[in-house]
């Protein structure tokens, strides 16, 4: 029986190697289980608040740092493009795989693009800054609104 | 969590949402934020922090408002 562990670390390898969410019936064969025991630890995982679920599909919406689905956080890096679930998830795709990668976003008050390099080398644009709208107690109130 | 320009786009964009201010962290600190708590994130025996060891990954980072407190 495969543990939750093992599927949350099979998914941020599916998302590292190819950009996008793994399917549960995609991640049993890739971790040679069923795609019961995967959808029955997506659904652990994501009572544990480490995952979210599209509802309805119980497929992955949230594997953080990573987005399943469009957001207006894209980083790349090495060929490869991810969607970030918010600002702060994309540094953490670049503290995660330890490798500089570029952010493109645009601020949500003027609509201008802003656009960074996130790593080890990072100079940050001077007066640019992450907010942080809720306190950490009520982030997983709304975790789509966080 | 959300990036903008600089503070006076916080202020602006909170006005126009009807939202609270929250807290804006400047890049670089958000960037050691990131690092704390995403670096270990491909460890297999990685698991979530407890509320003693979020709180204590925020005042590492230099985070310590009430705003940063768990249990606030």
């Amino acid at each position: 029986m495969i543990g939750p562990g093992e599927v949350r670390l099979g998914v941020l390898h599916h998302f590292v190697e190819r950009g996008g969410a793994p399917a549960a019936s995609e991640l049993a064969e890739r971790l040679g289980c069923s795609a019961g025991e995967i959808r029955s630890a997506f659904r652990q995982l994501a009572d544990e608040r480490i995952f979210v679920l599209e509802p309805g599909s119980g497929e992955l919406l949230m594997a953080m740092p990573f987005s399943a689905r469009p957001t207006p956080y894209e980083v790349r890096a090495g060929g490869r493009t991810w969607w970030a679930n918010c600002a702060w998830d994309a540094l953490g795709i670049a503290a995660m795989l330890d490798t500089a990668v570029e952010i493109s976003t645009r601020c949500p008050d003027c609509a201008e693009p802003i656009e960074l390099q996130a790593g080890a080398t990072s100079e940050w644009l001077e007066h640019a800054v992450v907010h942080f709208a809720l306190p950490p107690a009520s982030w997983w109130d709304d975790i789509a609104f966080t | 969590m959300l990036l903008l320009r600089d503070e006076e786009h916080v202020e602006r964009w909170c006005l126009e949402q009807g939202l609270p201010r929250g807290e804006a962290v400047p890049l670089e600190q958000a960037w050691r934020l990131a690092v704390a708590w995403y670096s270990d994130r491909l460890d297999l025996a990685w698991r979530r922090n407890t509320p003693e060891e979020t709180e204590a990954t925020f005042r590492e980072v230099g985070l310590t408002s009430a705003f940063w407190c768990p249990a606030s």
